[in-house]
């Protein structure tokens, strides 16, 4: 058998390697060189290596790879940790050293309840959440004494983005460690897949981080934000834990505003205030729009309202699952209305393409309720999100 | 004197316009050694000044990349200020303690009330960074 290269040249296969460079790829060199023998003993080299060492050699390439991805997150995640010391020393000026607590804090887990059997669950989740939220506050609280409430809660929130920053670097430690160690392809080539992602959330979090120590409005503040015009100047009650409402009149129609106390960053349960007014007012509540911030597509533009229906608010579920609990059973009409944007953009501090769609959602909500109500009737409108820098 | 990211990406830019620039000259020697005969020497060089002229274009393109995506992190925020009785408004960079609806004093224009009715993140420029990947400095407002 032959190789019929050109019109004047035949090559047996056992003659590949007697005659140096056998094919004749680069026109005019000359085969019996020094370069043509090295070409040709790195060519059919290069070819023995990769048919026997070439997933390992993939694996090296993906491992060096994630080695310094890695170690770009440490990086944040002890830039958030420092940012985190040299705020609580600033704001709060602690009488001890706060280390210690702040440690422990930043290796703070959560066991969910058992779901074998579900029903209850939500309580369960409900209280665990509150026994958690409760306990970062006090120990915050604890190395902060000259800190007020909005600051603790700024603090707070500041933990919170250094904690999941730190989780994100020992998962993708752990994962990464666990690959060499065991030279799995599969395992390494997982985590080279999502690292793009991750690293995009390991980003804005090490943003946000920054945002929550100086008290910024972030994106998912959008809620709050447009409920607060509407509170401006209106009487205002606290219910329920971290939550205020207010009462204004729109087109003759009575409407509760409500959103979690500002300006420190805070969530709140919206889910327990909008049940408080529902039951204040007997169930006589014509509708409940619930105004959030929510995760755009890519291509689409942030700041875009859009209107659907349903319990408009994110979190585990507890709080959504309360207020549907709440409109099924005195059958109100649940609208959404969102504000979209990136996952990014939602804990960066807020954008101005969202912050300008704060007019254009009040004239939305106000058509609504004129839309799907009449005069006299009562109406809730809930700002769902994180309130930081957003007073009422 | 600080060094700013502008100048690194000059600094860049001129290494990268060196090698970019060598690599021109030895393919044109390689040229030569080929238009003599010495297709060893052409290869040499060929391969040279491939390996130079990729190796400049990438370092460049990978410093702007860098460049875009530092100039996209750093996020000016501004707090707007607006009186309620005029309108008079002052968009003035954000200050730690600033949040919305906060009182901030009399106006300048009326001794209105005013009041801080926003709090955003300036966004980057759209449609390109220009060829370091820098856009021009915000102005102060």
């Amino acid at each position: 058998m032959t190789f019929h290269v050109g019109a004047d040249m035949h090559i047996s296969p056992i003659a590949l390697f007697d005659n140096g460079l056998p094919l004749q790829i680069l026109p005019g060199l000359d085969q019996k060189s020094a370069l043509g023998n090295l070409m040709s003993v790195l060519m059919y080299g290069s070819f023995i290596f990769f048919i026997f060492f070439g997933q390992k050699f993939q694996v090296r390439i993906m491992l060096l790879e994630i080695d310094g991805t890695v170690k770009k997150l440490e990086f944040m995640k002890n830039d958030a940790k420092n940012l985190l010391f040299k705020t609580i020393k600033e704001v709060g000026k602690p009488t001890i050293d706060p280390t210690t607590t702040l440690n422990r804090l930043l290796e703070q887990f959560l066991i969910s309840p058992v779901d074998m059997d579900p029903a209850g669950i939500v309580y369960k989740f409900d209280h665990l959440l509150d026994v958690r939220d409760t306990k970062f506050k006090d120990e915050v609280k604890s190395i902060s004494p000259a800190a007020d409430d909005s600051q603790v809660n700024n603090l707070e929130n500041l933990v919170e983005g250094a904690l999941s920053l730190n989780t994100i670097f020992r998962i993708v430690r752990h994962f990464y460690l666990l690959g060499k160690r065991t030279s799995s392809f599969y395992i390494i080539l997982q985590l080279q897949m999502i690292l793009p992602l991750v690293m995009q959330e390991a980003d804005a979090l090490v943003g946000a981080c920054k945002a929550f120590s100086q008290g910024q409005p972030i994106g998912d503040g959008i809620g709050p934000l447009v409920v607060s015009r509407l509170m401006k100047d209106k009487e205002k009650r606290k219910v329920e834990k971290d939550m205020v409402v207010a009462e204004t009149l729109i087109e003759g129609r009575k409407v509760f505003l409500t959103k979690a106390e500002g300006p420190g960053g805070n969530v709140g349960k919206p889910g327990d205030a909008i049940r408080r007014i529902v039951e204040e007012q007997e169930g006589k509540v014509s509708m409940i729009i619930m105004l959030d911030a929510a995760l755009k597509f890519e291509g689409e533009e942030s700041g875009q309202i859009g209107e659907g229906i349903g319990a408009a608010i994110g979190g585990i579920g507890t709080e959504r699952f309360k207020i549907e609990e709440e409109a099924h059973k005195f059958k109100i009409p649940v609208y959404a209305m969102i504000v979209k944007q990136s996952i990014q953009e939602a804990i960066l501090p807020m954008k101005k393409s969202i912050s300008d769609a704060v007019d254009p959602t009040l004239a939305r909500i106000k058509s609504l309720i004129l839309e799907q109500s009449k005069e006299g009737d009562v109406v809730i409108v809930a700002g769902i999100g994180n309130t930081m820098g957003v007073a009422q | 004197m600080s060094r700013t990211p502008r100048t690194y990406a000059y600094m860049v830019v001129l290494f990268s316009a060196l090698v970019f620039a060598y690599s021109l000259y030895v393919l044109y020697s390689a040229v030569g050694y080929y238009e003599k005969g010495d297709t060893m020497n052409f290869y040499y060089g060929l391969f040279a000044a491939g390996v130079g002229m990729v190796l400049s274009i990438s370092s460049f393109l990978h410093m702007r990349k860098r460049l875009v995506a530092i100039q996209r992190s750093i996020l000016r925020v501004l707090t707007t200020v607006i009186c309620e009785k005029c309108g008079f408004k002052i968009v003035r960079n954000f200050g730690v303690g600033d949040y919305v609806n906060r009182q901030v004093g009399k106006c300048q224009q009326c001794d209105g009330m005013m009041y801080i009715t926003t709090v955003y993140a300036e966004e980057p420029p759209k449609g390109g960074h220009g060829l370091f990947g820098l856009s021009k400095s915000p102005s102060s407002t």
